[in-house]
């Protein structure tokens, strides 16, 4: 099954579909979780988490853009690893990561919002390529500086320096375009 | 799910990971995700988390289909710690606490559960099967609480799920204290993190009996007070006068600061239970019930309770407009206890998160009420569930 027939097949909630998915994309919501949790949550923890993830998918099945369900995924990921951390009071309500916005959004932002979609992917693409792989390392993976440091050749301070430099382009490009920041 | 973040919104179809190059983290498996989904997707526990029935009860401490409170387990923290334990105020929902225990010698008998949120504690005892005593008190070995003695406990903690071993050093994890020479009292404290769906096992190697040798510093105002800093004080003045298995310590019986030989007792046990976190999905109403809401109709189909939530299934009897409410969703329990939801996480299915906007028509399960801590244990046993109250309309629930 290719992806494109299994967003078909997901938004007519075909159980094999979901399988499909889960069987493909599990260690890559489990290896976001365990990231972003560093520690904090247990094995069984982090089964719970993804299962979430999985769940939230299914029942927003009907929004996945084409070609768009592994993005989608980290997202929902991110953001339900967060909410478990902040359940458990293992993390504080705000994220000093990333750039922050000026308002709470909810998930069906991501989901409903095409236009942010496209601001944010172009805001991205106004970085050097490897800018911007050590941007979405960082703020969408979730690696850490030292694993992009080892995966992308370069001293952690050098990864460390790069992002600094690129966060306020991104954010110039976002306010530009009228984004709260 | 809020965020601030800007990039927790951002859905890219990025290839900087191949899927087939990340593995797995350590401990966590594909196949009980994909589990806990299904789960979720059909309201039912699937066969393979079933648990397994656990046998050999050594003795007739079997505690069946009760919640256990405060006030029930007083009585065996209290030999442990008179009346110095604070205990939270809200029970866990658990039930069948069997003990399995693996000894030559030795029986363990669980004495009580209570716990809160965040902690589950457990009392048990253990007592030799022939009725010796731990200790001989003819050879002047005394069976004595001493305080601090308790944290050199060596303790261990094991999770058979994921073969973990934790351990305990801590009294604040595990404490013991000798009743009576022929039986041990033990307080175990594990953090909810560490158990449900999970064996758990105790296993014990050290505990400390005492001879009193002399005494180095009563005082003579019968009512001074011993700071820790004075026992301090006279432990640095003779440490250096003390055999090798001498300590010093303020003996309560004395009312001194005295000087004992310190004997271990090895014993050899393993110890291991598990709490029913009650995760099987249990129905409250055994046929749909038609409501009506601020005009809105509803047919409540299902109303199950398992799984660290209360969830709820309807259908409309017409379609939707929709409104702000649920928001005074509370559980009554056979006792009279209301669980208010605001209290957990969850509570309101007509959030716009769970896929319903202002003109579908919507249907499937709805969370009315879940733990946000220690949510492995759902809220409520599903037979102590009286009544479901869900926009000023009560329901009533059978339970089992």
């Amino acid at each position: 099954m290719n992806e494109e027939e299994i967003i078909r097949r997901l938004r007519k909630h075909d159980n094999k579909a979901l399988e499909a998915v889960m069987d493909k994309y599990t260690p890559l919501t489990a290896h976001i979780v365990s990231h972003i949790a560093n520690g904090l949550l247990t094995p069984q923890d982090i089964e719970e988490c993804c299962a979430d993830v999985f769940y939230t998918l299914w029942m927003n099945a009907d929004k996945i853009a084409d070609g768009c369900l592994k993005g989608y995924l980290c997202a929902i990921t991110k953001s339900k690893a967060k909410d478990r951390l902040r359940g458990l009071k293992l993390m504080d309500s705000e994220d000093i990561e990333g750039i922050p916005l000026a308002d709470d959004h909810s998930l069906n932002d991501m989901f409903d919002n095409q236009q942010l979609q496209i601001d944010l992917s172009l805001a991205l693409e106004q970085l050097k390529k490897q800018d911007k792989e050590i941007i979405i390392r960082h703020f969408y993976y979730y690696q850490s500086l030292s694993e992009i440091a080892e995966a992308m050749s370069m001293h952690p301070e050098a990864v460390k320096s790069r992002i600094r430099r690129a966060k306020p382009k991104l954010k110039a490009f976002l306010q530009e375009r009228g984004y709260s920041l | 799910m809020k965020t601030d973040n800007i990039f927790d919104l951002l859905v890219i179809d990025d290839e900087t990971f191949s899927t087939e190059e990340i593995t797995m983290p350590e401990g966590v498996s594909a196949g009980n995700i994909k589990s806990l989904v299904f789960d979720r997707l059909s309201g039912k526990t699937s066969s393979k988390r079933r648990r397994k029935p656990y046998i050999i009860m050594i003795a007739a401490a079997i505690l069946a289909g009760t919640i256990f409170t405060t006030a029930a387990a007083t009585g065996a923290f209290n030999n442990i710690f008179g009346n110095n334990v604070v205990m939270q105020s809200e029970s866990i929902p658990v039930i069948t606490v069997l003990f399995d225990v693996e000894s030559d010698e030795l029986n363990i008998v669980c004495d009580g559960l209570t716990g809160d949120e965040d902690n589950v504690f457990v009392a048990y005892t253990i007592t030799k099967k022939d009725g010796s005593p731990f200790v001989n008190s003819a050879d002047g070995l005394s069976v004595r609480n001493l305080g601090d003695d308790l944290t050199h406990q060596k303790i261990k903690i094991s999770t058979s799920k994921d073969s973990k071993t934790y351990s305990v050093c801590r009294s604040g994890n595990i404490t013991y204290a000798f009743t009576d020479e022929r039986t041990i009292s033990a307080f175990a404290y594990i953090q909810q993190s560490n158990i449900c769906k999970r064996k758990i096992t105790l296993s014990e190697q050290e505990v400390f009996a005492y001879r009193f040798v002399r005494e180095i510093y009563k005082p003579e105002e019968p009512n001074e007070n011993f700071s820790d800093e004075l026992i301090q004080k006279y432990t640095d003045e003779y440490k250096t006068q003390l055999k090798e298995n001498e300590v010093i310590r303020f003996d309560p019986e004395h009312r001194a600061v005295c000087i004992f030989e310190r004997y271990e007792i090895p014993l050899d046990y393993e110890a291991s239970f598990v709490i029913d976190d009650l995760s099987e999905r249990k129905p409250l109403i055994s046929e749909p019930t038609a409501i009506v809401i601020d005009g809105q109709e509803y047919n409540i189909t299902e109303i199950t309770c398992g799984g660290c939530s209360i969830s709820l299934s309807a259908e409309l009897g017409s379609e939707l407009t929709f409104k702000p409410l649920l928001n005074d969703i509370a559980i009554e329990l056979n006792n009279g206890t209301i669980l208010n939801a605001e209290l957990y996480s969850g509570g309101n299915p007509y959030n716009s998160s769970n896929g319903c906007n202002d003109t579908a028509v919507f249907s499937g399960k709805y969370i009315l009420c879940e733990r946000s801590n220690g949510f492995r244990f759902t809220p409520a046993d599903p037979k102590d569930i009286r009544s479901i109250t869900i926009g000023g309309q009560t329901i009533a629930c059978g339970g089992e």
